[in-house]
């Protein structure tokens, strides 16, 4: 399970990467409150994002 | 620890080194992600609604058509931005409040403008009044955000009044033919 710190160094990442930051950080905002399933599937989107534009 | 691996290998580009075929490509790749997460996020809104039982059923698809029909494009032809997307589907999944007035009030003056975050507080407070407190900060977070992007927000809204209106058009074009039927 990835923690918030996690979250938040990959919103971090994606930020430095041309991502919204205004965006990300509300994100950031809301994590704590989601479901583990829906922590999950955000963390999952913006690691897939985070590895294509790594490629990239 | 795949993912502890990559932060630790990844170096940030340089600048000079971006080619614009490659700045095109991360754009679309953005792009693509910001889609799935506006998606994500009416899910998810739109789940904490039904999940809590709040009455507010019958026009549950509202959001999601809304949220879909967002091509990824303003009325007046803007791109969205990540947060544009996010305060359109936070929008399109507080539409589902209008049931509170009914679906037959939408072609009666404005219904959205100006009303979003007070969609968003309104939930907030009758998922609150359930002792769904998570939920509830859910869409207190997302009133305090959409308070901070005045802009976006009047542009969404505009959008989702347009959405709305074409909806409860077809849905009256709809229900007129088939009284034409019954009668005839």
């Amino acid at each position: 399970m990835n923690t918030k710190e996690d979250f938040k160094k990959l919103v971090e990442r994606l930020i430095s990467l041309g991502e919204d930051k205004d965006e990300l950080e509300y994100w950031q905002n809301i994590y704590d409150y989601l479901q583990p399933e829906q922590q999950y599937e955000i963390y999952k989107n913006l690691f897939e994002e985070f590895e294509a534009l790594a490629k990239k | 620890m795949r993912e502890k691996l990559l932060y630790d290998e990844y170096e940030e580009p340089q600048e000079s080194s971006v080619e614009s075929r490659e700045g095109d490509e991360r754009n679309v790749i953005i792009e693509q992600a910001q889609q799935r997460r506006g998606n994500l996020l009416s899910k998810i809104m739109t789940s904490e609604i039904v999940s809590n039982g709040l009455d507010l059923l019958p026009f549950a698809g509202g959001g999601k058509m809304l949220v879909e029909s967002a091509s990824g494009k303003t009325l007046s032809g803007t791109e969205l931005t990540g947060r544009d997307r996010a305060i359109h589907a936070a929008i399109g999944a507080g539409s589902l409040v209008l049931d509170c007035v009914g679906v037959g009030e939408v072609n009666k003056g404005r219904i959205v403008a100006g009303k979003s975050i007070g969609w968003m507080e309104k939930i907030g407070t009758m998922l609150s009044s359930r002792g769904a407190t998570r939920g509830a900060a859910i869409f207190e977070k997302t009133a305090e955000f959409m308070a901070s992007h005045p802009e976006a927000v009047r542009i969404a809204e505009q959008y989702t009044e347009r959405k709305l209106k074409d909806f409860a058009g077809d849905a009256e074009k709809y229900r007129a033919s088939k009284r034409k039927k019954k009668s005839g």
